[in-house]
């Protein structure tokens, strides 16, 4: 395990060889000599395997210091991926949130032997359910209460569709918390369960949730998908389910696809299959426990004729 | 015991030359030639030749998935430049003068096998320079646009490049480099352009053209060893042993490669081109090549000097940690490469003006 490193040997080591943080789908190899990147790892990684010298990761990513004065006063971190890429320098307070930007750029920009939903999946019963959807309609919210109830973790950001083998891969990585959603883990799973609060970062305030044990373990297994489901979190809304128009359902997850236009007809194949072959569904809710069991649900049994009669239809509770 | 950092004996450069070398490669090994892969622009084309091998199957995991990533990426490369191939030639096709592709562009309309998985961002044409405004004004009408430069980077462009600043298609935000010739207009070297248009030859099913294969060799040549920096440029020399590779399977290439040569005065840097893709990767030249390049040798000093910049120069940057003895060599080539191309007067203005005003960023 990294955490079975000290503090100072891991610094050492981000310094000299790196750290790999493998998350099934890719491992991904870090540099940094920022104290702040280490204790990241320690708190977000910590429980991941510590990778031995055979070890081949898929990237090299470096988190080096801000340049000029910023060395020294009000410090700062930036990532860095071998090639030109978007980063702004961030406070090294929220040098985590720094570390899983330039991973997940790693995996949106590089991993394009999978067709890259924008979605969180998670397994239960050997079923892989997608999650869909755009930030602040719940995904990742309902994906760390899957993943702390039984379902098995895979991704709260990337779902990766292995077009060889038709499965999901896991990228088993923590899950982004914020604002609102951190009090309600943090209610739900008691306090420690999460990271340290990220306080005026890009998106708010975050905190990470630790991928679980298990998750990590069986980062490499595979699941077939089963269902896609756009969770939608409405104060008012108690319980609705209904089917999403297949065509409406097609277009919406081709749009999210970081590569669809990539990978040109065989994305728009794959597609096609995924929802012709398997229930898509909307579903609103506003308690994350009956959000739970409409998924499962679903997975195991399907929509019923009336929730696909309906499906042009408003959520309504 | 690590491997060479640079030298034919580079991981990197060994899996180029001899992709079997990339089965007894180390972990370490295999993560700095992917790292390499990638800063160097060459992922591509290591993964084509990986999937020549038959025990493809037999590559560490994550080596196998990221060249199956990059060979979606270079798919979808290839038919970009296709489509933006097209789209100029819709778009120019009233100019009535020649339009001719170059460079990535180019070996992607001919389909160049060796050059299968080489990655290019811009499209870059050859056009006539009595005409360069005229195709300047009518992709401007079409949908590109030029990008906001400062006057002094406009003059530079115009002036002293051979080529107007690079237009952008506003839809597609791909770029075009348009081009009236293929060195600049103040270096050392003029090459015949009425030659180059001459000899270039149609596109099937397009009103495009390339150059001919020798002059498209020369212009790649002369890319590498005149033009551009050497720093991690690797992919160069690779682009010149590709090229070779595929054209010197045909009849009468090696004559039409030295008479091109001549025509154009290119001998010096033919010269450095063969002799380091022979040296790092193992590209054949036949004998009566070096015969009659010999004339064109450099002295000793300039070549053991070179011998030892450029194979450490052209090395792409493992990322963690770049060592300071190869940003040496790629600084005193990079002084060679200004000194090639601007007279010195020319150049002392340039870099001061440089050093004093950074480059606007566009808006």
């Amino acid at each position: 395990m990294i955490a079975d490193l000290s503090r100072r040997s891991l610094l050492r080591r981000l310094r000299s060889d790196g750290i790999v943080l493998d998350s099934g789908a890719v491992a991904t190899r870090v540099f940094s000599r920022v104290p702040e990147v280490a204790g990241a790892i320690l708190s977000q990684y910590g429980h991941y395997p510590l990778m031995d010298g055979d070890t081949v990761a898929n990237y090299r990513i470096g988190l080096a210091p801000g340049g000029g004065l910023r060395r020294f006063y009000r410090k700062q971190v930036v990532g860095s991926v071998g090639v030109p890429a978007p980063f702004t320098p961030f406070p090294v307070a929220i040098a985590p949130m720094m570390l899983e930007m330039t991973m997940n750029w790693c995996v949106a920009t590089r991993s394009n032997r999978y067709l890259i939903f924008h979605s969180a999946v998670l397994e239960k019963h050997g079923k892989a359910v997608v999650l869909p959807g755009d930030s602040g309609q719940g995904k990742s919210t309902l994906c760390a209460a899957l993943a702390t109830s039984g379902w098995r973790l895979f991704s709260d950001e990337f779902g990766l569709f292995d077009l060889q083998t038709g499965m999901m891969m896991p990228n088993v990585r923590p899950i982004s918390l914020k604002n609102a959603s951190i009090d309600i883990m943090e209610e739900r799973l008691g306090k420690g369960a999460l990271s340290q609060r990220l306080y005026d970062t890009p998106k708010g305030t975050v905190a990470y949730l630790p991928a679980p044990e298990e998750a990590v373990a069986r980062r490499m297994e595979q699941a077939p998908p089963a269902a896609v489901i756009f969770p939608f979190y409405h104060p008012n809304i108690e319980r609705a389910v209904r089917a999403y128009p297949k065509a409406r359902g097609l277009i919406t997850l081709c749009g999210g696809a970081a590569n669809y236009e990539m990978l040109g007809a065989a994305a728009f194949r794959a597609m096609r299959d995924f929802v012709d072959s398997h229930p898509v569904a909307r579903i609103a809710y506003n308690r994350l426990d009956t959000a739970i069991e409409m998924v499962e649900r679903i997975v195991l049994e399907g929509l019923s004729e009336d929730e696909v009669a309906t499906a042009d239809r408003e959520l309504t509770g | 015991m690590s491997s060479p950092r640079h030298g034919p004996q580079a991981p990197m450069v060994a899996a180029l030359r001899e992709p079997a070398r990339m089965m007894a490669l180390s972990a370490p090994d295999w993560e700095d030639v992917i790292a390499q892969g990638l800063t160097g622009a060459l992922q591509g084309v290591l993964a084509g030749k990986a999937r020549g091998l038959a025990e493809f199957e037999a590559l560490p995991r994550a080596v196998r998935h990221q060249f199956e990533a990059v060979e979606a990426v270079t798919a979808y490369n290839r038919r970009v430049l296709a489509w933006e191939a097209n789209r100029i030639d819709l778009a120019l096709r009233d100019v009535g003068c020649p339009v001719v592709l170059l460079k990535g562009a180019a070996y992607n309309a001919r389909r160049l096998p060796s050059l299968a998985g080489r990655l290019a961002s811009d499209v870059d044409i050859l056009v006539p320079k009595e005409h360069i405004a005229a195709v300047e004004a009518t992709l401007k009408a079409a949908g590109w646009r030029s990008m906001p430069y400062s006057d002094y980077d406009e003059h530079y462009y115009r002036e002293w490049m051979h080529e107007i600043p690079p237009l952008q298609n506003i839809d597609r935000g791909t770029y075009v480099d348009v081009h009236h010739t293929i060195l600049p207009e103040t270096g050392r070297l003029k090459p015949d352009v009425d030659r180059l248009f001459r000899e270039a030859e149609p596109i099937e099913g397009s009103n495009l053209l390339t150059l001919c294969d020798a002059d498209m060799t020369l212009h790649t040549v002369v890319h590498c060893f005149q033009d551009g920096e050497f720093a991690g440029r690797l992919r160069d020399l690779v682009d010149v042993d590709g090229l070779l590779r595929d054209f010197g399977q045909r009849d009468g290439f090696w004559q039409r490669l030295m008479e091109a040569s001549d025509a154009h005065g290119f001998g010096r840097p033919l010269y450095y081109a063969l002799h380091f893709c022979r040296r790092l990767l193992g590209t054949g030249v036949p004998a009566e090549v070096w015969a009659h390049l010999e004339r064109h040798k450099p002295n000793p000093l300039a070549l053991a000097v070179m011998n030892h910049a450029v194979p450490r120069a052209v090395m792409p940057s493992r990322m963690f940690p770049a060592t300071a003895q190869v940003r040496l060599a790629q600084t005193l080539l990079l002084a060679r490469s200004h000194w090639l191309k601007m007279p010195p007067l020319l150049l002392l203005r340039h870099l001061t003006r440089k050093a004093v005003v950074r480059r606007k960023k566009p808006a």
